[in-house]
């Protein structure tokens, strides 16, 4: 399926009740997709299941991220992570992912499920836009786009080690 | 396309039972027989499709039930997909994947922050947004559960870093106060020794001591009988001076009585003197008258010179004598000299002898300080000795306590180690609990 990469600038919205929720099989292709996510996606779910998960990617999230989460839920382990997303018709929506990967009987990874809420504003506004702004910058600056992720990744872990925290002590530390 | 295969069926039937009316109705009438056709023939297709649609319906209920059996079965990875029902049934398919996503969400959500507990962190509470009615409560109890964790461990965490530290300087006091109590043990067990050494020469030179007042108290005890001799002896001498010096006496008055005989003597000697003086006048006299009597006279006139010879003769022997005397009485002088030069050293002799015997006397009395010393010394030495011996078994016996303080000591010392180490696993055990 064809991308398209046009953006709206137009925010999608969902109330603070629903969840988004995905599924994907151990490689990342979806294989489930709820009401809310179709609906925010702007997709039916013929076009969603089957597909690579990056199929709702927005390009001004940035790779380090995504580059955290995989390793992240690879190694067995939960990630929460602020998400922009892209519908299909450019629109855009942000998400509080909590990404989790999904265990048969003998504890081997099946797949992962994806369950989004919606963000917290105030946290999106004064932390996670610069932030996100920082990294992209960072990747944007390289023509090679794995040396940028890497730059970026290296980016975030260094700012984390000056705040003195892990990754998910971070992200907690913003819901309070 | 939003009705389910439910309504659709119904519509089916209601479609086929109408055209079954009409049919009735048609032939009931002795309507034409192609119209009656038609109307059997539209109500076996809708026969037909109410069928189809039933069985649909039954395969979606079916597919519906399985997946119900499989979140029933805690099988949450299972969902509808491809959802073509619309109406009723279609709702009750999207309401099933709803309902087994928000559980798979409180699953997943709970796993995790229980998986965080599990690992001692806190700050991973489930978050509750999307998380509603009896899903929200336990996820309240869940939080409220971490957070009085979080506080007990936090607790827990104080009393271990209290216990770590307090333990620490017990310790760290008991193996110092152990190394301390070691070296004063070590110190006493040397003092004890050094005492116990000193002890035996106090020993060996309090035995000498002894020997030599022993040597002094003879010393002194023959001391004491030289001076009862030298006593003994000045009280002869003192005699002795005395009987010389009543014999001076009796020898000054014999002298003396020899120079009154020698004057009585010399008096008798000048009366003889006389008297030949007289016979020498006499017979001058006598001569002179023989002469005058001539012849007849003649030999009285030799007696006459034989008597002035003799009366010559005793003048010169009286002379003698009277020079002799003379001698007697310058001798005598001389004795009375020598015997008052006698009688004053013996007098000079009975001073010094008193004198000697004072000196004596208090050397007597010297030498009884002396022996009295020696015997206080010879008590006092024996004292010693049996001061001494208690010392060394003093010293013995606190050498053998330093020693076995020395072993508690040491035995604290390892103790301490031990209880150093104890701690130092218990309290790694302990924070692997937190």
């Amino acid at each position: 399926m064809a991308r398209d990469v046009t953006l709206t600038g137009v925010e999608r919205f969902f109330d603070d009740d629903q969840i988004i929720v995905s599924k994907t099989d151990a490689t990342g292709r979806l294989t489930y997709a709820n009401d809310i996510f179709l609906q925010l996606a702007g997709m039916t779910e013929a076009e969603t299941i089957g597909q690579p998960h990056a199929v709702i990617r927005h390009p001004e999230m940035p790779r380090a991220v995504f580059k955290l989460l995989w390793d992240t839920i690879a190694s067995g382990k939960e990630l929460f992570a602020y998400v922009v997303n892209r519908s299909k018709n450019g629109d855009h929506y942000w998400v509080l992912a909590h990404v989790t990967p999904s265990f048969d009987a003998n504890g081997k990874i099946i797949g992962y499920h994806s369950n989004r809420r919606t963000p917290d504003r105030n946290v999106l506004e004064t932390v996670i836009l610069p932030l996100y702004k920082q990294l992209l910058e960072i990747e944007n600056r390289h023509a090679n786009r794995k040396d940028g992720m890497n730059e970026a990744f290296a980016a975030l872990t260094k700012i984390l080690e000056e705040k003195g925290l892990e990754y998910d002590e971070f992200i907690f530390s913003l819901q309070n | 396309m939003s009705l389910s295969s439910l309504s659709k069926t119904k519509i089916s039937v209601i479609v086929a039972g109408l055209v079954g009316v009409v049919a009735e109705i048609t032939t009931f009438l002795g309507l034409s027989i192609v119209i009656g056709e038609v109307l059997i023939a539209l109500g076996v297709v809708a026969a037909g499709a109410g069928l189809f649609f039933l069985n649909k319906l039954a395969r979606e209920l079916k597919r519906t039930a399985d997946v119900c059996v499989a979140a029933d079965r805690g099988d949450f990875e299972t969902r509808l997909i491809g959802i073509s029902e619309g109406g009723e049934i279609g709702a009750l398919q999207h309401s099933i994947n709803a309902m087994i996503d928000r559980a798979d969400a409180y699953v997943r959500e709970s796993m995790a922050c229980l998986d965080y507990v599990a690992e001692n962190k806190y700050f991973r509470t489930i978050l509750k947004k999307g998380m509603l009615g009896s899903y929200s409560n336990a996820a309240d109890t869940v939080n409220s559960a971490i957070g009085s964790m979080k506080d007990k461990i936090a607790n827990f965490t104080t009393v271990a870093d209290n216990f770590e530290t307090n333990m620490k300087q017990v310790v760290d006091t008991v193996a110092s106060a152990a190394t301390e109590l070691q070296s004063t043990a070590q110190g006493m067990e040397s003092t004890a020794q050094s005492t116990s050494q000193q002890a035996t020469t106090v020993a060996s030179a309090a035995e000498e001591a002894s020997t030599n007042v022993q040597t002094v108290a003879s010393a002194a005890e023959e001391l004491s009988s030289s001076i009862s001799e030298i006593s003994r002896q000045v009280a002869q001498s003192t005699q002795i001076a005395g009987s010389a010096v009543v014999e001076v006496d009796g020898a000054n008055e014999k002298v003396q009585g020899l120079a009154m005989a020698a004057q009585k003597i010399g008096e008798v000697v000048a009366l003889i003197t006389d008297i030949a003086d007289q016979t020498n006048l006499l017979a001058l006299n006598a001569t002179i008258e023989a002469a005058r009597a001539g012849e007849a006279g003649k030999g009285f006139a030799v007696v006459a010179s034989e008597v002035k010879n003799l009366a010559n003769q005793t003048a010169k022997a009286t002379e003698e004598i009277s020079t002799q005397i003379g001698g007697i009485q310058s001798a005598t002088q001389d004795a009375v000299t020598v015997i008052g030069s006698i009688g004053g050293t013996i007098n000079k002799m009975n001073e010094i002898t008193s004198a000697i015997a004072a000196a004596v006397e208090e050397q007597g009395a010297a030498t009884q300080e002396i022996a009295r010393n020696v015997e206080q010394a010879s008590s006092g030495t024996t004292e010693v000795t049996t001061n001494i011996v208690q010392v060394t078994q003093a010293a013995n016996e606190t050498g053998d306590s330093a020693h076995d303080v020395l072993g508690a000591a040491g035995e604290l010392s390892k103790q301490a180690v031990v209880l150093g180490n104890e701690m130092d696993s218990f309290v790694v055990e302990l924070r692997k609990v937190i």
